[in-house]
């Protein structure tokens, strides 16, 4: 779900250029008194979701996708660390191996990290009270069709194109990839979880 | 540090193993472009790709692996400082 360069208006990359400079501004503040040796663990799930982000899975009609796992990052380390995590992800992919546009990596970041780290730990927190797994489930598959909806938005603003074909077409593909999200989240984070109980306590 | 050294080797050997499932169709974001006639146009060139083979992309993977981790790492350090 990387948008290349070309997509979007000069109006529409400013926006999305400013919300997620404050986005990120906003989970750095946070991130003051994160403790110095969590740190390294940050580093350890960019890298996760760097990886994981290389190997799409495909779904109907020739069609593929793969993990965001900003939702996934939150619900471990939680969403002000998911932020930075996702943005060291997205400007390694961008600058580095060309996904996405240098133009459209304020929009990128928004979409793929932000919505995730932020909306996606929001509903979580708001859910597992009924039960943890389907709590993860519904909020990753949500960040990801959350994000596909507002990438049509981005380009619907920035293009004279048949909006409402986008919208459905992006959001018919993206809540079959949001399960996929979904099953991954679950996996990995339950994993995480026995293979390292420590990580619990990681300040939100 | 000793755990985080484990996680990344982790990540590579099932990065490794799994690479050669990938599939290489069109993401939905592309399939969406390519119904409604919509075309990037690059105005910058990345300097690296993921690679053909297994062995380029594995290589291309680990190399990925330790700069995001090092970006990430460097990140957070200056948040923390900030």
């Amino acid at each position: 779900m990387h948008i290349p360069d070309g997509l979007l208006s000069i109006p529409v990359i400013v926006i999305t250029y400013a919300i997620t400079i404050a986005g990120i501004a906003y989970a750095v503040r946070k991130l003051r008194n994160l403790p110095e040796e969590k740190i390294p663990l940050l580093g350890l799930f960019a890298a996760g979701i760097f990886a994981a982000q290389m190997v799409n899975f495909p779904i109907i009609g020739g069609v593929s996708g793969h993990l965001l796992g900003a939702t996934l990052v939150a619900i471990t380390l939680g969403p002000y660390a998911a932020v930075i995590v996702m943005t060291a992800v997205l400007l390694i992919q961008t600058l580095l191996f060309g996904d996405g546009g240098i133009t459209a990596i304020g929009a990128n970041i928004l979409n793929m990290g932000l919505i995730g780290a932020f909306i996606g730990y929001g509903i979580y927190t708001k859910l597992k009270g009924i039960s943890e797994t389907f709590a993860m489930s519904f909020a990753a598959w949500l960040s990801v069709v959350l994000g596909a909806t507002l990438a049509s938005l981005e380009i619907g603003l920035s293009h004279s194109i048949p909006f409402f074909k986008v919208l459905t077409l992006m959001i018919a593909y993206h809540s079959i990839i949001g399960i996929g999200e979904a099953i991954l989240t679950v996996m990995i984070v339950h994993a995480v979880r026995a293979k390292l109980p420590s990580i619990e306590g990681v300040p939100a | 540090m000793r755990m985080i050294f484990k996680g990344l080797i982790i990540i590579a050997v099932v990065l490794a193993v799994v690479l050669p499932l990938a599939s290489s169709n069109p993401d939905g974001l592309e399939a969406t472009m390519e119904k409604v006639g919509l075309e990037e146009k690059p105005t910058y060139n990345a300097p690296l790709d993921y690679g053909e083979t297994w062995g380029q992309s594995v290589v291309m993977g680990l190399l990925g692996i330790g700069l995001t981790f090092a970006v990430c790492y460097a990140l957070a350090k200056l948040a923390r400082g900030a």
